[in-house]
């Protein structure tokens, strides 16, 4: 113990060896229990190889405690190799649990001879001795037996035989000798032919076939059939070679042939008796207990949980812990050797030329040294590309203890292990993979239960995937489980305060999704043993940015969620984009430059709109903010006003922007200097290089500079619709029906109000009295356009006409609109000021083009008023209850107040307005008696409908008020969290019908219960 | 080739050859053998003492004569076989069949 003056060389060997047996044991132990009873003998042996060589050097250098336990494991594994003991998950389980331990104890090997294995060992004992007792004798002589192709014969054997056979790598053939034809006439003797066979493998049983020797009443027999059992690492047609016997004498026995042959065999035997001869059967017949082909070993398990209960996650970070040596290639380190003689030549060359004046040989030099340095700096950086496989390697373990621990099936595929990575990256992608696998596996992954009645198959599948990509590496890991519940994380995010229910609103769903990399926001249900404690996800992403990586989500609700990572191949030295402004040079790297983008000078004006101060470019029909770079740079924009303008269109990771820049140069490799210390602080710049002009750029930081800019992800939307909002609409998101009035005239109603679109020639209009009417659905349906209420241009005649018919308190009514036709779900921004007139309740943004929206309401108004008789139609659709009756409506839109005024005072109620959650209490509380059902927006400025709900049910006085909750955000979290707090019933905006019959019930419901209290 | 059939006691017999178990000794024996075992004996026992060698025809002979003492229900026994021989025998496992002893 204390002499480790052996310290330096040799326990150092020992100990990297050692690891690097533990490295490839785990996997190894995996394939074996995956196996199954089908055990692969070198799978086996290399495992027992290595728990050998372990304790072998343990022995060595005194290592007791290590030795022991090694020599435990040994023992275990020997019993999996003979095949007495089926390498099951408790078998392999204990095994694993072992050799963390025992790799735990390499890592401390000075004090490894003090630790405390007892438990360690008690479970590997329990393992061995608990299977000796069990009859272990049985399961040494179990015997099995080989089928004879065409023939009945049948060769017993045992099965341990079998299997030792085949250890190292041996395969076992099934060879017929004719005693006659293939020894005899060629002048051999069988004992020869024996002898050649021992020559080139194992003989492992013969049998010869007594029908062909047939008896001495017969004629001598000139076919003497020998049959030979017989294991060999040569080929079949190798040993046809070596034995002169031509290919159909030989025959390859696969392990199953043997085991299939055992049942038929004991039947066999067991029925008939294939050899009656008692002396054929020497080591006692197959007993009834022999047919159980690998005894289960009852085992010891309460002695190893504690044994793990005694370990909290200590191997297991140990496990992942950096190595600070790394392997390399010798014929790299020869060429790096090559290049550093190269180098010096060069330098003497270089060194000659400048001392005598040599113009030419000094470029030449010059020349040489660039092409050395380009080569060195290529082959330098390769000893640090390290396979990603070596980080794959331990998912594996993880995902298989993990599944377990969770009761779920899960298997794990690797591709692209191959895919080399610079070993910085790698080792810092170790802690964000891990924790991205095993959210797969906890959160990704269903119970099988659950999977099964989702139609998928019980066993979940999580895929890890690299790749090379344009310059990068692709790491993408998949899961094919439930994939990321959205509002849950959206809800999660609101409630830790990271967003805010506006900003959340505002939200794609990619954002949504993206939140999750927010700190404490998990989604898992319960918190486990291995997340959903909140930290993590954050963790990832942080890691990942430092790592110059980014994090995509794909996920598809019951389909499953990838994230694909995309890392650089190398950290020191990136590829970047050169651009300047005002003649000062920065760098963007590559990895952020998404498409860089030309506006010539004639179409600055069409490609960027403006809205507020912010600038917006579309491409492609998406909008993205413009950020100068002058501007946040502080320095005067160049005064260009008829040159092109240079966008460079950037992935600030969330979301993106286009950054103008005065000039684009080339793409150059640089090598990153980091910032000095004073200006480390500043977000902007990501560090600074030396160009090959000897001057500095700094490096941009694309993300740094959009938060300059008071940009981010979820603000964006909100930006670009700013130009038509006067006012803000709450940025919901709604499902509006798009139309044309005259051509260029988009017009927009929400969906919701809209009971049918039908197409109409012109010809099927009737004008009666200057009203306009239409046949439909058996009576007349009369018809209105915007022109008639709003002054707007009239419907052509060239156009495709549609009427939208829509509700009007029971009554159909016509909008006479034109196509093209359609539908888009958006934020709302309604600029209720601008373009209002009757019929338009003003106008928004919508695909990036003013569009009108209509009141349906008031223009159902003027058809009222045009045409008195329709109004008849409508009492018996008026609520009874209505009279005297006062709604109050909450809402911070203007034009959803107004529709949802309207709609409800169309069927006789009085309607209350508030424009907020304050404004909406204020009335409340100065109008208790009157106001009989509340409908509130949920998402409203100053107090929420909520926290209105919450007040409301807080009061005495209407703690039995009805409260009608209307958003559009309603997820089941969203109805949940409005029942807690008190909501009688949540609407999805906007449902008309639904609406009313809610608030009819609600009055009517009021009534009854007042009814017997007044009387 | 001189077979000896030695003590035919009752149903038992021993049948020492002279020289090797060689294809061209066997039709000799072979005939004998069938003799021998056509006469009622049951228990045929090969005395090898002065065998040195043992050919595929060789065994081919002593399974038809284990062959035909099945039959009839006997046992065929070889004994004195020598190392080599003992070391063929039991490799092709004829000591499953019948017994086979060494010097």
């Amino acid at each position: 113990m204390s002499d480790f003056a052996l310290d330096d060389e040799l326990v150092l060997d020992y100990l990297a060896e050692s690891r690097e047996h533990l490295a490839t044991i785990e996997n190894d132990l995996l394939a074996i229990e995956q196996a199954g009873a089908a055990i692969d003998e070198q799978l086996v042996n290399r495992v027992f190889r290595a728990a050998h060589s372990i304790k072998g050097g343990a022995g060595f250098f005194d290592l007791l405690t290590i030795k022991e336990l090694a020599h435990k494991t040994e023992n275990v594994l020997e019993l999996v190799r003979s095949r007495q003991m089926a390498p099951n998950p408790e078998v392999v389980s204990i095994l694993l649990l072992a050799f963390d331990k025992l790799r735990e104890l390499i890592d401390n090997y000075t004090t490894s001879n003090e630790a405390d294995t007892s438990d360690f060992l008690a479970a590997l004992t329990g393992l061995t001795g608990d299977h000796l007792s069990v009859g272990q004798k049985a399961s040494m002589r179990e015997r099995v037996a080989i089928p004879v192709p065409d023939k009945s014969m049948r060769i017993p054997i045992e099965a341990f035989d079998l299997v030792q056979a085949r250890q190292g790598g041996k395969r076992v053939f099934l060879i017929e000798y004719d005693l006659i034809r293939d020894i005899q006439r060629r002048g051999k003797t069988p004992l020869d032919v024996l002898k050649t066979l021992i020559e080139y493998g194992v003989l492992i049983e013969t049998a010869f076939d007594l029908d062909s020797a047939g008896t001495l009443d017969d004629e001598p027999s000139n076919k003497l059939l020998l049959e030979v059992l017989y294991a060999t690492a040569l080929d079949a047609d190798s040993i046809g070679n070596v034995l002169h016997l031509e290919a159909s004498r030989i025959r390859v026995i696969e392990p199953g042939d043997a085991e299939k042959a055992f049942a038929a065999a004991a039947r066999a035997a067991a029925v008939s008796g294939l050899e009656s001869d008692p002396a054929a059967a020497p080591s006692g017949a197959p007993a009834n207990g022999a047919a159980i082909p690998l005894p289960e070993p009852a085992l010891h398990q309460p002695a190893l949980h504690q044994a793990t209960a005694h370990q909290p996650a200590a191997p297991q970070t140990a496990l992942f812990q950096a190595e600070s040596t790394i392997r390399l290639n010798v014929g790299l380190l020869d060429s790096l050797m090559t290049l550093a003689g190269e180098l010096v030549l060069s330098r003497n060359q270089l060194n000659e030329a400048v001392s005598h004046n040599d113009a030419q040989g000094v470029r030449a030099g010059a020349h040489r040294i660039s092409l050395v340095t380009s080569e060195l700096q290529e082959a330098v950086s390769l000893t640090r590309m390290q396979p990603v496989g070596s980080l794959f390697a331990k998912f594996p373990r993880l995902v298989r203890d993990l599944a377990a621990e969770l009761g779920k099936e899960v298997q794990l595929q690797m591709e692209g292990g191959d895919v080399e990575l610079d070993k910085t990256i790698l080792e810092g992608l170790s802690d964000p993979l891990t924790h991205m696998v095993r959210n797969s596996v906890d959160h990704g992954i269903e119970a099988p239960a659950v999977r099964i009645a989702g139609n998928k198959p019980a066993l979940g599948t999580i895929t890890l995937r690299a790749r090379h990509q344009a310059g990068q590496v692709m790491i993408e890991i998949s899961d094919d489980g439930k994939g990321l519940a959205v509002e849950k994380i959206a809800a999660s995010s609101l409630a830790k305060g990271m967003v805010t229910a506006e900003q959340l609103q505002a939200m794609s769903e990619y954002e949504k999704l993206a939140l999750i990399f927010l700190p404490g926001v998990s989604t898992a249900e319960k918190v486990s043993n291995t997340s959903g404690r909140g930290v993590g996800m954050d963790v990832v992403k942080t890691n990942l940015d430092k790592l110059g990586g980014k994090v995509e989500i794909v996920s598809t609700p019951g389909k499953g969620s990838s994230f694909l990572i995309k890392l650089p191949l190398t950290l020191a030295i990136i590829p970047s984009l050169l651009v300047s402004s005002s003649g000062e040079r920065f760098a963007i790297p590559q990895v952020s430059v998404e498409e860089l983008i030309r506006i010539p000078a004639d179409q600055i004006a069409d490609r960027i709109d403006r809205a507020g101060d912010a600038e917006i470019i579309v491409v492609r029909d998406k909008l993205f903010p413009l950020v100068h770079l002058a501007d946040t740079l502080g320095i005067p924009r160049p005064a260009n006003g008829s040159k092109a303008l240079n966008v460079v269109l950037v992935d600030a990771g969330s979301f993106g922007y286009g950054l103008a820049v005065e000039d684009l140069h080339d793409t150059v490799e640089i090598v990153v200097k980091p910032m000095g210390r004073h200006l480390q602080g500043i977000r902007d710049y990501a560090g600074a290089t030396i160009l090959g002009d000897g001057q500095v750029a700094v490096i941009l930081d694309v993300a740094g500079l959009a938060l300059r800019a008071g940009l981010s992800g979820s603000n964006l939307n909100a930006v670009s619709q700013q130009a038509a909002a006067a006012e803000n609409g709450g940025g919901e998101i709604y499902s509006l029906l798009l139309f044309h009035n005259a051509p260029d005239e988009p017009c927009a109603v929400p969906i919701e109000l809209v009971t049918r679109v039908e197409r109409v020639r012109p010809a099927q209009v009737e004008y009666l009295g200057g009203r306009r009417t239409m046949q439909y659905g058996g009576a007349s349906l009369p018809l209105v356009t915007l022109h008639d209420v709003a002054s707007v241009a009239e419907l052509a005649e060239n156009q495709q006409w549609v009427v939208v018919v829509f509700e009007r308190a029971g009554s159909p009514v016509g909008l006479l609109v034109a196509e093209p036709l359609d539908m888009v779900e958006t934020q709302l921004a309604l600029d209720t000021v601008t373009l209002r007139q009757p019929g338009v309740a003003g106008s928004a943004l919508i695909n990036s083009r003013a569009t009108l929206m209509l009141d349906i309401f008031e223009l159902a108004e003027t058809v009222r008023r045009r045409w008195p008789e329709h109004e008849a139609a409508e009492s018996p659709l008026l609520h009874q209850a209505a009279k005297g009756t006062t709604v109050l409506v909450a809402d911070d839109s203007d034009f959803f107040r107004g529709q949802i005024k309207r709609l409800i005072e169309a069927v006789g109620y009085k309607v209350m307005t508030a424009a907020d959650g304050e404004a909406a209490w204020e009335m409340l509380d100065g109008h208790a008696n009157e106001i009989s059902v509340v409908t509130t927006d949920v998402e409203m400025p100053r107090l929420d409908g909520l926290e209105l709900t919450k007040r409301i049910r807080g009061d005495a006085r209407f703690a039995r008020l009805p409260v009608i909750a209307l958003s559009s955000l309603a997820g089941e979290e969203e109805m949940a969290r409005g029942l807690a707090m008190g909501v009688s019933e949540y609407q999805v905006k906007l449902d008309q019908d639904q609406l009313l019959e809610s608030i009819r019930k609600a009055v009517h419901g009021i009534t009854l219960d007042q009814a017997p209290a007044a009387a | 080739m001189n077979e000896e059939a030695v003590i035919p006691e009752s149903s038992k017999a021993v049948i020492q050859p002279e020289g090797d178990l060689v294809s061209l000794s066997l039709p000799p024996l072979r005939s004998k053998m069938r003799e021998i075992v056509s006469s009622g004996v049951r228990h045929l026992t090969v005395d090898l003492a002065n065998v040195q060698m043992v050919d595929s025809a060789g065994l081919g002979l002593l399974m038809s004569a284990h062959n035909s003492l099945r039959k009839s229900g006997g046992r065929l026994a070889v004994i004195h076989a020598s190392e080599d021989i003992l070391h063929l025998f039991q490799t092709m496992r004829f000591n499953q069949h019948f017994s086979v002893s060494g010097n």
